[in-house]
């Protein structure tokens, strides 16, 4: 069956949880982007992914290999463009020591922030993600707008996924021209079902006694020693490079 | 209790709610039946003030419902509305947003939002998101989100669409446990197994009209509205000795009582049960078949209280008592076979 980040997140195993998990992620992303240190870069990856992996596996591989292939490419061509003193020629290709330097420095910051990201996607919902921001005193009606937003992408998704399996049993892609076709019905039905959506929602809300209230999720805070303890490490080598 | 006072209602030029006057008395479950279109969920829809009347007047618990939005507030805090589609209802992303919805908005305590969880054995599943849950944990969901305002009065509709035997269980014996708690339920269905297992008062709707209450479901008038009728087929038709016998086609003939069996020797009529009749002709008509039972008229309140306990369609064709000339099997107007002037009638208890 097919994987959804959804599913990943309600079933990847938390080491730290709640808002506290928001918040750490987001503080030393800024810190590990800004730290300017190599040392701190790989100490950042390395417990982070070994985070990550606990947390979901092969998911943890699986939806860090495409930042990475973009991320070799832009390495690649750092490494061959920066002008500088030549270290090492291959035919006509140069590469510079300050080529090599910012290309090391670009590839680990960009995998540290990756490996930080990931463990936050992989272990983190949209709603208590949100339910952390509220905490932050982000508006209310962001808040309830996102949610919302958030709801009915979920439900138009299953929608979507059913439309397209009635169109796949009644061949509805057989060829390019009846694909095309197919699509556009597709698209025009979803549209049409969001509307009908939106109606029903409001119904919904005006039946249990909206008031612009939505609620958050109140998750416990778990893991802060751990937390803590990859936080001061990660400072203190920064503080002593 | 809830009462609607000839309510009249159109989408547009299409007229669904045809001045309707409903009860539904407090404390018990009231189900509204009906084939689709019938008027069912725009009828339930005015309960909650979900809809506003064209013509007429909703009550609850003898106070008129008035559609500004304060009064509004207070109606849907007191009666509580459960869609069809749970995906229609669910507005929150997790299950525990979704349930404390109606109170955060309706300035209540979550108190009753955590009892319903655990009632509805949903504890573990705060976090979870409903778009990750099956058909039967949405309709949990759903039911929870209502329970959390601790309604009097809850209305459902078509609550068992979709579900599987577990599921109709699940909800038939949630419906039981609340109703012993005090609350009164409305439920909209056109599944027979479910409206016999919870009802307690049976309204039966067509083209925006009621044209049926009774406290019991009657077969030939659900037959007749469009229900499922599950697996109900058979047909017991009895005939007291001393009318005509009709001429009607029959899988099995039987002859109850000593006189029943001399009219039918009379008649020269092969008869196929002579034993343990009663039980045996209403076997067969579970089993889907047609019997035809001659019986002595003094026996007939006996045959009828007995036939009325199980699920087949039972006809009297009492030439004598009815005054009628003709008591051939026909079909009616709305294609439904019935025997032209002849008392009928079906039942289960």
């Amino acid at each position: 069956m097919h994987e959804t980040v959804e599913h990943i997140q309600l079933n990847s195993k938390k080491i730290i949880d709640g808002d506290i998990k928001v918040y750490f992620c987001l503080i030393l992303l800024l810190f590990v982007v800004i730290s300017g240190e190599i040392g701190v870069y790989v100490l950042a990856f390395a417990s982070f992914s070994c985070l990550s992996f606990y947390a979901a596996g092969r998911y943890y591989i699986k939806i860090i290999k495409i930042p990475i292939y973009f991320l070799v490419s832009g390495v690649i061509v750092i490494l061959f463009f920066i002008p500088g003193k030549t270290v090492y020629q291959l035919y006509f290709l140069k590469i510079s020591g300050e080529g090599v330097n910012i290309a090391l420095n670009t590839a680990l910051r960009a995998l540290a922030s990756l490996s930080i990201m990931s463990f936050m996607i992989l272990t983190t919902t949209i709603p208590e993600m949100f339910s952390a921001f509220k905490k932050l005193k982000l508006p209310n009606f962001a808040v309830e707008m996102s949610l919302l937003v958030y709801r009915v992408i979920q439900i138009l998704l299953d929608e979507a996924a059913r439309l397209e399996r009635s169109a796949s049993s009644r061949l509805g892609y057989a060829s390019r021209k009846v694909f095309v076709n197919t699509t556009a019905l597709l698209s025009y039905s979803l549209f049409l079902k969001s509307l009908k959506r939106s109606e029903k929602l409001d119904r919904a809300m005006d039946a249990r006694c909206y008031s612009g209230v939505m609620p958050i999720l109140d998750v416990k805070n778990t893991g802060i020693y751990y937390a803590l303890a990859i936080a001061v490490l990660l400072v203190a080598l920064w503080w002593f490079l | 209790m809830i009462e609607t006072r000839d309510l009249w209602f159109s989408y547009g030029d299409r007229e669904v709610l045809k001045g309707v006057n409903f009860k539904a008395n407090r404390g018990k479950v009231t189900i509204l039946l009906g084939r689709n279109g019938a008027g069912k969920t725009t009828l339930l829809m005015h309960l909650n003030g979900l809809l506003k009347p064209a013509r007429g007047e909703v009550w609850i618990d003898g106070i008129k419902v008035k559609y500004d939005r304060k009064s509004l507030l207070e109606i849907r805090k007191k009666v509580g509305f459960v869609f069809q589609n749970p995906d229609d209802q669910i507005i929150a992303p997790t299950v525990w947003q979704d349930v404390v919805f109606g109170p955060k908005n309706a300035e209540m305590s979550d108190k009753f939002a955590k009892k319903a969880i655990k009632y509805l054995e949903l504890e573990g599943y705060e976090n979870r998101l409903c778009n990750s849950l099956s058909g039967g944990e949405k309709r949990r969901v759903v039911i929870a989100g209502i329970l959390a305002m601790n309604p009097d009065y809850i209305i459902m509709d078509e609550p068992t669409a979709g579900l599987d035997g577990f599921g109709l269980r699940s909800v038939v014996e949630i419906i039981e446990e609340l109703k012993e708690g005090g609350k009164t339920f409305v439920i909209s269905t056109h599944d027979l197994d479910f409206a016999k297992a919870v009802g307690e008062r049976f309204v039966y709707m067509d083209c925006g009209k009621i044209v049926h209450e009774s406290d019991r479901i009657d077969l030939t008038i659900a037959n007749r509205y469009g229900l499922r009728m599950g697996n109900v087929r058979g047909r017991l038709v009895v005939v007291p000795h001393n009318v005509e016998i009709p001429e009607i086609d029959t899988d099995f003939i039987a002859a109850m009582g000593i006189k029943a069996k001399e009219r039918a020797f009379k008649e020269g009529l092969d008869v196929d049960i002579v034993d343990a009749v009663l039980e045996r002709s209403i076997l067969r008509a579970v089993e889907g078949h047609t019997v035809l039972l001659i019986c002595s008229a003094e026996m007939m309140s006996v045959v009828e209280r007995e036939a009325k306990k199980f699920p087949i369609f039972f006809e009297v064709l009492d030439k004598v008592s009815c005054g009628v000339s003709s008591n051939k099997i026909g079909r009616d107007d709305k294609g439904v076979e019935a025997i032209k002037h002849g008392a009928s009638g079906a039942c289960i208890h």
